[in-house]
C-alpha cells in the first residue's frame, strides 16, 4: 500500500480490491417475531467493480512508458485487448452470474437452515420451558404425594394401632367369654352333678322311703294280724273275765249264801260240826276270789299293755304320716329335678345357640348370646371396615406411588429428551455459525466481485471512451436491479416464510404447551374426581360389609333355627294348624298303655280300701282303747268286723286282672311254643326230605328210639334198614332189621365187610344205594320205561325240597353195629312212611313179627370205629 | 275333543294315584313288618320269610297283628287316595316308661300337587311331565335299596332294652274323614333325639321320604 500510495490508478485498483474493508457485510436489521435478532442480508450499494485480475495481469499494470509506442501496434493492441475486455467480460458476467446463483442458492439455503434452527431453538426453548413448567409441578405433586403418603402411614400406623387394640379387646372378650362360659360349663356340671346326687339322693331317698313303706306296710299288715290275734285273745281273756266275773260273781252269790248259812249256823250256834268245814270253804273262797282278783289285775296289765300297743300304732300313724310327707316332699324334689331338666335343656340349647353364634366349639359367651353375637359381630364389623380402609389407603398409596414413579419415568424421559435437543441445539448452532461464516465469506466475495465488476466499468469508461458498451452497463444495471428485486424478494419470501413457520410453529407449541397442561390439569381433575369416588365406593362398601355381615349373623341365626326347626320336625313336631296325628284306637301301645291303666287303677282302688281298712281298724282300737274296764270291752265284742273289710272287693278285682293278664300271658307263651313246635315240624321234614334228597334214604324215627332207613331206590322191595342206639345210648347206633329178608340177605356181605370190618355205616348204606341204582340200570335195559317212571318221580321229589343244613347229633366216629345173624327179614312197605309215630313204632315192631324177634338175637357184632 | 279328554285325563290319573297308593301301602307293611322283626318287638318264630321287591322279607304270622296291620293300611289307603297322609309314622315305645325310643317316619308328598318338586332335584316340575314315567322294576329297585337300608340301620341304632311297644301315627290333613276307630293321639315326640335321613323312592304320583330318629342314650 505504501507503494501505491501516490498513483490513483492504484489507489482505483486498491479500492476495487474484492476484500476491501469498507464495504459493510452483515447488519442486523430486525427482530425475529420470537424477539430474537434476525439477520438480515444488506445488499451494498453498487459500487466499482475492479477486475480480479488487476492485481497481476490487468493491462493497467502496463508501465506508462510504454504508451508511446508504434500506433499499428497500438491499434491492434487495442482491438486485441478490447476482444480480450470483451472476451474477460462475457467470462467476468457469467462468473457473476454463477456467483449471484451460487449466492442466491447459499443465501436461501441460509435462510432456510437459520429458520429451522430458529424454530428448532425456539421449540427447544419453549420445550426446555415446558419441561421445567412439568418438573416444578412434578416436583410439587411428589412433595404433596410424599405428605400424602406420610398422613396415610400415619393413619395406617393408627388404624393399625386400633386393629391391635381392636384385637387384643377382642381377645379378652373371647377370653372373658371364655371363662364365663369356662364358669357356666362348671355351673352347668355342678348343677348337673347336684342333679344327679339330688336324683341319687332322691332315689336313695325313694328306694329307703318304698323299703321303709314297705316295712311299715309290713310292719302294719303284722301289726294288724297281732291286732287281729291280740283282739281275738282279747276277745277271748275278755269272755274269760267275764266268765271268771261270772263265776266271782256267782262265788260272791255263794260266799252271800254262805254267809247267810254262816248267819244261819251262827244262829244255831250249836252246829258246831259244821263250823269248821265252812271255815275251809270260805277260805278256800276267798283264796279263789285272790286269784280271781289276781288274775283281774292280769287282765288290767294286758290292758294296759295294748293300751300301749295301741300307743305305738299311732306312734306308727303319725310314722308313715312323716313318710307320706316326706313323699310330698320327694314329689316336689320331682319337679324341682324336672324344673332342673328343663333349666338344664334350655341352658344347653343356649350353648348350641352360642356355638351356633360363634364358630369354634370351645368358644364361650356373654349374658346371652344375642348380645355376644351382637357385639362379636360389631366388633368384626369395624375389623372389616378397618382393614377394608386400611387396604383402600394401601391401594391409594400404591397407586400413588405409581403414579409418582410414572411422573418420575416420564421426568427422566423428558430430561433425556432435553439433553438430546441440547446436544442437537449446540450441534445445529455450530452448523449455523460454520453456516453464518459460510454467508459472510460469500458475502465479502460478492461484494468483492461487485467492486470489481465497478471498477471494471469505471476502467472501461476511462479507458475505452466512446467504445463503452453502454448497453452491457445498462444490461448489467438491470441485471443488478434484477439481483437487488430477487434480493427483496428473497427477504420478503424469507421474511413471510419465518413469519409463516412462525405462525405454523406457534400453534404446534402452544398446543404442545396446552396438551402438557391439559394433561396436568386432566391428572389434577381425575385424580380428584377418582377419589372423591373412591370415597364413596369405600362407603358404600363398608355399607355393604355391614350389610353382608349383619345378613350372615341373620343367616347363621336363621340357619341354626332352622336345624332346630329340622330336629323338631324330626323328633315329631307337626304344625297343628294345617296338620293332626291320628292313631288307631286299638293299637299295641294303646292296649298295652290300657293294660297299664286297669292295673294302676285297680291298684288305686285297692289301696283306698285298705286305707279304708286300716283306718276302721284303727277307729276300732281307739274305741278299744278308749273304753275302760270290762264294759267296754263287753260292748266292743258285741259288735263284728264286716267280712268283706278284711279282703277288699278291690284287691280280689285286682288279683282277677292280673290272673286274667296272667292267662293272656300264657296263652300267648302257649302260642309261641305251639308256633315254635310248628316251625319245628316244618324243619324238621324239610330236613328230612333234604337228607332223602341227597342220600336216598328216609329216615323214619319210631317211637322205641329205632330208625328205620328206607331207600328211595326200589319202593316196591321194601328195601330198609332198622338201627338202634348201641348199649348204653353212648352214641352208637347198630343195625337191627331190615325191611325184608331178600333184601339184607343180599347185602349181608357188604354188611359183614363194610359195617364189621370197616365199621362205617355210611359206607354200607352208600354201598347198597349203589347196588340199587344198578339194580335200576339192569331193569331199565330190560324193561325200559319202568327206571324211567321211576327216575321221573324221583326228579320230581328233589325237585320239591330244598337244601338244609345238615344236623349232626350224634358222633359218627363212634358207631357200634349189630348185625343179625340171621337176616331173614319182615316185610313192610318202605316207601309208605306210618302216619303217626306211634302207629308207626307199633307196625315198626309187629310188621317185622317173629323174624325181627329172631333176628335180634341172631348176630350182634360189636364194633368201635377208631 | 277337549271334552273328551278331561275324564280319559281324570281317569288316567286315578288309575295312577291307586297304583301309587298300592305300591305305597305294600311298601309300608312290608317295611312295617320288616321293622317289627329287626327290632325285635316280636321273636322271630312269629315271622315268616317271603320273596319280596328281590329280597327275603319276614312277615308276621301273628293273626292279631296281621288283622291290626290290615285295618291300618285300608283306612291309610283310603287317606292315599284322597291325598290326605303326609306323614306316617312307626313309633317305637319302652312298655315300663312309655317312653318313644325310635320314630320311623316316612313323609308322603304328591308330587303332582307340588309345584315346587323337582324330580332330579335341579329341574321344575315342567320337566317332570317331559320324563318318561317310572317303572315298575325302577320303583322295585328304590324300594329294595330303602328296604336295605333299613336293615342296615340296625347297625347303628341303640338296642332296645327291655319290652317294648308299637304303634302306628298318621299324621294326615287336618280336613281330613276320620272314622271312630281312629283318633287323635300324642305325636310321641322324642326327647333327645338324633335322627339320620334315609333313603327315598317315588312312584309316578308320590315321593316318600324316609327318616329314623331315635333318643339318645343319658349318659
Amino acid at each position: 500500500m505504501s507503494q501505491h500510495t501516490g498513483d490513483p490508478e492504484q489507489v482505483r485498483r486498491l479500492n476495487r480490491t474484492p476484500f476491501s474493508t469498507s464495504t459493510s457485510s452483515l447488519q442486523p436489521t430486525a427482530r425475529t417475531p420470537f424477539g430474537e435478532k434476525s439477520i438480515t442480508p444488506v445488499v451494498p450499494t453498487r459500487q466499482p467493480i475492479t477486475p480480479f485480475w488487476t492485481d497481476n495481469t490487468s493491462p493497467s499494470t502496463c508501465p506508462a512508458g510504454s504508451k508511446g509506442r508504434g500506433v499499428v501496434a497500438d491499434h491492434e493492441q487495442e482491438n486485441g485487448t478490447h476482444a480480450r475486455i470483451k472476451h474477460q467480460r462475457t467470462l467476468e458476467s457469467d462468473e457473476v452470474e454463477q456467483a449471484r446463483k451460487k449466492l442466491k442458492d447459499a443465501q436461501f439455503e441460509l435462510s432456510t437452515t437459520r429458520t429451522e434452527l430458529e424454530l428448532k431453538i425456539i421449540t427447544l426453548e419453549q420445550a426446555i420451558r415446558t419441561s421445567e413448567i412439568e418438573r416444578e409441578k412434578l416436583a410439587n405433586r411428589a412433595d404433596e404425594l410424599q405428605s400424602q403418603r406420610r398422613f396415610l402411614f400415619e393413619k395406617e400406623k393408627k388404624t393399625s394401632a386400633k386393629n391391635h387394640e381392636l384385637e387384643e379387646q377382642l381377645n379378652e372378650y373371647k377370653k372373658t367369654s371364655d371363662e364365663t362360659i369356662r364358669t357356666l360349663d362348671d355351673e352347668i356340671y355342678t348343677l348337673k352333678e347336684t342333679l344327679a346326687g339330688l336324683t341319687e339322693h332322691h332315689r336313695h331317698n325313694e328306694s329307703q322311703l318304698n323299703q321303709k313303706i314297705q316295712e311299715l306296710q309290713d310292719s302294719l299288715s303284722y301289726q294288724e294280724v297281732t291286732l287281729t290275734q291280740f283282739r281275738d285273745t282279747s276277745e277271748s281273756q275278755s269272755n274269760l273275765a267275764e266268765d271268771k266275773h261270772r263265776q266271782l260273781s256267782e262265788a260272791l252269790g255263794r260266799v252271800a249264801s254262805l254267809e247267810l248259812e254262816n248267819r244261819h249256823l251262827k244262829q244255831r250256834e250249836q252246829e258246831f260240826e259244821h263250823v269248821d268245814w265252812t271255815r275251809k270253804e270260805l277260805q278256800n273262797q276267798v283264796s279263789y276270789g285272790q286269784q280271781l282278783e289276781t288274775k283281774n289285775r292280769q287282765l288290767i296289765a294286758e290292758c294296759n299293755h295294748y293300751k300301749d300297743m295301741y300307743r305305738n300304732a299311732e306312734v306308727l300313724k303319725e310314722e308313715k304320716a312323716a313318710l307320706q310327707q316326706k313323699l310330698t316332699m320327694l314329689d316336689d324334689l320331682r319337679v324341682k329335678y324336672g324344673m332342673l331338666e328343663v333349666q338344664n335343656g334350655v341352658l344347653r340349647k343356649e350353648k348350641q345357640q352360642w356355638f351356633a353364634f360363634l364358630d369354634e366349639a370351645d368358644s364361650r359367651d356373654f349374658n346371652s348370646p344375642h348380645d355376644l353375637a351382637k357385639t362379636i359381630a360389631s366388633l368384626r364389623r369395624e375389623q372389616s371396615a378397618l382393614v377394608g380402609t386400611n387396604g383402600e389407603l394401601e391401594a391409594s398409596v400404591r397407586s400413588r406411588d405409581s403414579f409418582i414413579a410414572q411422573l418420575e419415568t416420564q421426568l427422566k424421559n423428558l430430561k433425556r429428551v432435553l439433553l438430546e435437543q441440547e446436544q442437537q441445539m449446540t450441534m445445529l448452532s455450530a452448523t449455523s455459525r460454520r453456516c453464518e461464516q459460510l454467508k459472510d465469506l460469500a458475502i465479502r466475495q460478492v461484494d468483492s466481485l461487485k467492486e470489481q465488476l465497478k471498477s471494471y466499468d469505471i476502467e472501461e469508461t476511462n479507458l475505452m471512451g466512446g467504445s463503452f458498451d453502454n448497453s452491457k452497463n445498462a444490461r448489467i444495471a438491470e441485471l443488478e436491479k434484477l439481483v437487488q428485486e430477487y434480493h427483496t424478494k428473497l427477504e420478503a419470501a424469507i421474511a413471510t416464510s419465518a413469519n409463516q413457520t412462525n405462525s405454523s410453529n406457534a400453534p404446534e407449541a402452544t398446543a404442545s404447551a396446552k396438551l402438557l397442561q391439559s394433561m396436568a390439569d386432566g391428572h389434577a381433575a381425575t385424580f380428584n374426581q377418582l377419589s372423591q369416588e373412591k370415597q364413596k365406593l369405600f362407603e358404600t362398601k363398608n355399607m355393604l360389609e355391614v350389610e353382608n355381615a349383619r345378613l350372615r349373623t341373620e343367616c347363621a341365626s336363621l340357619e341354626a333355627k332352622v336345624e332346630e326347626h329340622e330336629i323338631a320336625i324330626g323328633a315329631g313336631a307337626f304344625n297343628p294348624i294345617t296338620s293332626r296325628v291320628l292313631e288307631i284306637k286299638d293299637s299295641p301301645a294303646a292296649r298295652h298303655q290300657a293294660v297299664r291303666q286297669h292295673m294302676l287303677d285297680s291298684l288305686k282302688e285297692e289301696n283306698t280300701e285298705l286305707l279304708k281298712v286300716v283306718a276302721q281298724q284303727q277307729r276300732r282300737l281307739d274305741e278299744v282303747s278308749a273304753g275302760d274296764g270290762p264294759s267296754a270291752m263287753g260292748t266292743d265284742q258285741d259288735s263284728d268286723l264286716p267280712a268283706t273289710s278284711l279282703v277288699p272287693a278291690a284287691s280280689f278285682n285286682r288279683l282277677k286282672g292280673d290272673y286274667q293278664r296272667l292267662q293272656e300271658e300264657i296263652n300267648s307263651a302257649k302260642k309261641r311254643s305251639d308256633r315254635m313246635e310248628e316251625i319245628w315240624g316244618t324243619k324238621s321234614d324239610e330236613y328230612l326230605e333234604a337228607v332223602e334228597a341227597l342220600l336216598g334214604y328216609r329216615f323214619n324215627f319210631l317211637d322205641d328210639g329205632r330208625v328205620e332207613v328206607v331207600s328211595v331206590y326200589g319202593s316196591a322191595e321194601h328195601r330198609s334198614f332198622v338201627f338202634s342206639s348201641g348199649e348204653n345210648d353212648e352214641g352208637t347206633m347198630e343195625l337191627v332189621g331190615a325191611g325184608s329178608n331178600r333184601y339184607v340177605n343180599s347185602h349181608r356181605e357188604e354188611a359183614m365187610r363194610l359195617i364189621q370190618q370197616v365199621g362205617s355205616i355210611p359206607a354200607f348204606l352208600s354201598q347198597a344205594t349203589l347196588d340199587a341204582v344198578e339194580e335200576l340200570e339192569q331193569r331199565r335195559q330190560e324193561h325200559g320205561s319202568h327206571l324211567h317212571q321211576l327216575q321221573a318221580d324221583h326228579l320230581h321229589r328233589i325237585n320239591k325240597r330244598q337244601s338244609f343244613g345238615a344236623v349232626d347229633s350224634r358222633n359218627p366216629n363212634q358207631v357200634e353195629v349189630v348185625l343179625p345173624r340171621s337176616l331173614g327179614l319182615g316185610r313192610r312197605d318202605p316207601m309208605h312212611r306210618p302216619p303217626s309215630s306211634t302207629n308207626q313204632g307199633s307196625s315198626a315192631t309187629t310188621t317185622s313179627s317173629e323174624e325181627d324177634q329172631t333176628r335180634h338175637s341172631d348176630m350182634t357184632m360189636d364194633m368201635t370205629m377208631g | 275333543m277337549q271334552q273328551q279328554h278331561g275324564p280319559i285325563i281324570n281317569s288316567r290319573k286315578q288309575f295312577l294315584l291307586r297304583g301309587s297308593t298300592k305300591i305305597i301301602v305294600e311298601f309300608f307293611e312290608y317295611c312295617v313288618n320288616s321293622l317289627l322283626f329287626q327290632r325285635g318287638l316280636y321273636a322271630a318264630e312269629h315271622f315268616k320269610m317271603t320273596k319280596k321287591y328281590g329280597l327275603h322279607m319276614l312277615v308276621t304270622t301273628d293273626p292279631a297283628v296281621k288283622e291290626h296291620m290290615a285295618n291300618i293300611l285300608k283306612q291309610v289307603e283310603e287317606w292315599l287316595m284322597v291325598s290326605k297322609v303326609e306323614k306316617l309314622i312307626l313309633a317305637v315305645k319302652s312298655k315300663e316308661t312309655m317312653a318313644v325310643l325310635e320314630r320311623w317316619q316316612f313323609d308322603i308328598r304328591n308330587e303332582k300337587d307340588d309345584p315346587s318338586y323337582t324330580d332330579n332335584g335341579a329341574s321344575p316340575s315342567g320337566s317332570r311331565a317331559s320324563a318318561p314315567p317310572k317303572t315298575e322294576q325302577q320303583i322295585q329297585e328304590e324300594i329294595q335299596a330303602i328296604m336295605r337300608q333299613i336293615t342296615a340301620c340296625v347297625t347303628f341304632l341303640p338296642m332296645l332294652d327291655g319290652k317294648c311297644t308299637w304303634t302306628i301315627l298318621c299324621q294326615a290333613a287336618r280336613d281330613a274323614e276320620v272314622p271312630t276307630t281312629w283318633s287323635d293321639a300324642d305325636p310321641h315326640l322324642i326327647q333327645n333325639p338324633e335322627q339320620v335321613k334315609l333313603r327315598s323312592f317315588s312312584t309316578n304320583m308320590h315321593r316318600v321320604d324316609a327318616m329314623v330318629a331315635y333318643r339318645l342314650r343319658d349318659d
